[in-house]
């Protein structure tokens, strides 16, 4: 079965139209673009950052409904109302980190007034945020809300970029090699088990040997990985620190503790 | 997603770094740690004392392909000196052929393996001793 690239349900499926978009590039639409496309480019930008913010404040101690709240009232008076978008300046550093400051100095905030509050964006309608299921990845309840943010935004990264390069694929009729990497990279990584073996994959897809099929995973692989990294590279500042911030995903993901 | 599930992720970021600092490489590894997961690299593979020979048949059938199929003239070029360290690593490691090349032929691969500046040390070794093996073999 191909794997769902959605973990919130079939509905949110494509909603992310932006996903060839660079981070940065999104944000100058949202702050300088004409009305209609700054709109689509900060619904965008919300639900792609949403995961991490919830993750961050899940991890700060507050229950799944206060999560889903506090996420949905930082994305709207912080991300909006505050022009946080307008602060941002890829020669200042990453936007994941402004993203994460912004967003501790607003739980503080928040605990100091003990208030909740819900507001509008400038568009006047609220994200449907609260999302069936919530997040994918489990964060162990030791990790710190920095590493929690961190580590969804990695996992949010890697879904998208599949999902962007599963359509590639699918353009450019290698949809066979697309089935190999799903059946031997992309399954196990995101549902756990094992590869399907090689034997079974080539009769399944009529390849030639497995040497065909394992040489085909690694043409994916590699447009995925060269994807990654440029989707990282349009989220830091400048193209020395894209190595530096996969290191960082890379160890929030393997000790969110 | 459990502990192994984001360990799993967290290995996207490397294939990222790992292809961006030497694409040809990287792909040679991930074919060779598709053989056997627990070897980190083309090399690891090729020149472990312990590699069995159905693991080196199927490192020069992947091998012979991405020399044949490889995106760039540097993943063919790449696959061409593995699938010749292939054999070599089978026949000292093993004493056996596994390919039915003419000694000629496997001489001068082995030749073009060791005076290939870019191919890993260890690797232009085997090919060295390959041919040692190749020159007692009766």
């Amino acid at each position: 079965m191909p794997f769902d690239f959605s973990y919130s349900g079939p509905e949110d499926r494509g909603k992310d139209s932006g996903a060839w978009q660079t981070d940065w590039s999104m944000i100058f639409r949202a702050v300088h673009g004409d009305e209609a496309p700054a709109a689509e480019a900060w619904d965008q930008l919300a639900r792609r950052y949403w995961p991490a913010i919830y993750a961050y404040i899940r991890s700060s101690g507050r229950d799944i409904h206060q999560a889903s709240d506090l996420t949905q009232a930082f994305v709207c008076d912080v991300m909006v109302r505050r022009q946080l978008l307008e602060s941002a300046d890829p020669t200042r550093g990453r936007f994941r980190t402004l993203l994460m400051t912004a967003l501790k100095n607003y739980l503080v905030e928040q605990h100091r007034f003990a208030t909740r509050r819900k507001r509008l964006p400038r568009d006047g309608r609220l994200l449907e945020l609260d999302r069936e299921g919530g997040p994918a990845l489990q964060i162990p309840a030791e990790a710190t809300p920095e590493t929690a943010f961190s580590a969804q935004w990695g996992a949010t990264l890697v879904r998208r970029v599949l999902e962007q390069v599963r359509a590639e694929c699918q353009a450019q009729e290698l949809g066979t090699h697309w089935q190999v990497f799903e059946a031997r990279v992309v399954s196990p990584m995101m549902l756990g088990g094992a590869p399907e073996d090689y034997g079974l994959l080539v009769r399944r897809l009529g390849l030639r040997d497995a040497a065909q099929a394992s040489n085909m995973m690694v043409t994916v692989k590699r447009r995925f990985a060269r994807a990654l990294f440029e989707a990282v590279s349009g989220t830091v500042g400048s193209p020395d620190e894209v190595d530096d911030e996969l290191r960082a995903l890379r160890r929030a993901l393997e000790r969110p503790g | 997603m459990n502990e192994q599930d984001r360990t799993q992720l967290s290995d996207a970021m490397r294939w990222a770094l790992d292809s961006a600092a030497d694409p040809s490489m990287a792909s040679a590894d991930w074919l060779a740690m598709d053989i056997d997961p627990s070897r980190r690299s083309a090399v690891a593979l090729l020149t472990d004392a312990h590699v069995s020979l159905s693991q080196l048949r199927k490192a020069k059938s992947v091998y012979k392909t991405m020399r044949l199929v490889g995106e760039t003239a540097a993943d063919r070029r790449l696959g061409a000196r593995l699938y010749t360290a292939a054999i070599a690593a089978a026949l000292v490691r093993h004493g056996r052929r596994i390919s039915r090349q003419s000694d000629a032929a496997l001489r001068r691969a082995f030749r073009s393996v060791m005076d290939d500046e870019s191919v890993p040390q260890d690797l232009r070794e085997m090919a060295d001793k390959a041919l040692f093996v190749l020159d007692e073999m009766p």
